[in-house]
């Protein structure tokens, strides 16, 4: 896949990530430290989103890390949010 | 040993306009090859295939030679109080103290029992300032040792400690402005609403389904907008 097309792929699967946090933080039967939790992951996400739209997160490193795992794999649905 | 910084996972826009502070988040030793060693393994990984006992054995001998190698660095870290490095330090009652420093390692996860990835993360109930503060002693350390680990590098991978409440009330600002207006942004079209306590994204004619926008994207696309505008 494209660098575009697993920039997409992430996004989205940070987006469900968060989504099932949010649910999770806001539901009634859960405990608080369970709702913590959960807001903790939501608003760790929302960092890595933030950060992962910045073209200085291509780093050389990084640039070797996406060559190695999906430059050459067309499984969208193997990219997870993390 | 190479030590190299890693400034990925920060954001320096955020940075320079005041809504963060650069913080260490964590140091981690991995795995180092040189060019050459590179070229040698992928020579042997072609010759033999990399489906080859020869080939598991000689990744078994890397693992094994590069483990040692951080263990010898780690050895470095004994004044430390780290925690989750054995099983002294492994206890509720020594999390909930003051300790320096959170091991990870994938000992056991890689089939092993030596660790050839070891992650030491930094104290998050501490101050950013007492972080930084002992990355440099720590760094300080690293690179005057005398130990010999060729095959390790450390990677200082830093990130960016927001000011929460800066970030919230320019996104709330933005958010009142916007109301009511239909907007592009990251390349849809749609409305900005305030949703309980988060900011979401509706694309248009949409009536149940919105994404959830993060403050700091927020304001990084009314910033984007509001040059487009001016230009």
């Amino acid at each position: 896949m494209t660098r575009e097309q697993f920039k997409e792929a992430r996004s989205k699967a940070a987006y469900r990530y968060m989504s099932i946090a949010f649910t999770e933080s806001k539901d009634e039967q859960a405990t608080k430290r369970q709702k913590a939790n959960a807001t903790r992951r939501f608003n760790k996400c929302a960092d890595l989103v933030s950060v992962w739209d910045l073209e200085t997160f291509w780093t050389a490193d990084n640039e070797r890390a996406y060559n190695m795992l999906y430059k050459n794999s067309d499984d969208i649905s193997a990219v997870s949010a993390f | 040993m190479i030590i190299s910084e890693d400034y990925s996972y920060t954001n320096p826009q955020l940075i320079r306009m005041g809504y963060a502070t650069l913080d260490i988040h964590s140091l981690i030793f991995d795995r180092y090859f040189t060019e050459e060693e590179m070229q040698q393994n992928r020579e042997y990984a072609e010759r033999y295939g990399t489906n080859s006992s020869e080939w598991a054995e000689r990744c078994d001998r890397s693992t094994t030679e590069i483990a040692k190698q951080i263990d010898e660095v780690l050895c470095l870290f004994a004044k430390y109080d780290i925690h989750q490095i054995s099983a002294d330090t492994s206890s509720m009652e020594h999390y909930r103290s003051n300790w320096d420093l959170y091991y990870y390692s994938n000992r056991g996860w890689n089939g092993k029992d030596m660790a050839d990835h070891v992650t030491l993360s930094f104290n998050k109930n501490r101050t950013v300032e007492e972080n930084m503060a002992l990355l440099a002693e720590i760094v300080e350390m690293l690179n005057h040792s005398n130990v010999d680990a060729p095959n390790v590098k450390c990677r200082v991978q830093y990130q960016t400690h927001k000011n929460e409440e800066k970030i919230k009330a320019e996104a709330d600002a933005i958010c009142e402005r916007l109301q009511g207006q239909t907007i592009n942004h990251s390349g849809i079209t749609g409305k900005i609403k305030r949703l309980n306590d988060c900011w979401t994204f509706w694309k248009l004619r949409a009536k149940n389904h919105y994404y959830y926008i993060d403050p700091v994207s927020l304001i990084f696309e009314n910033i984007k907008r509001d040059e487009k505008e001016t230009a």
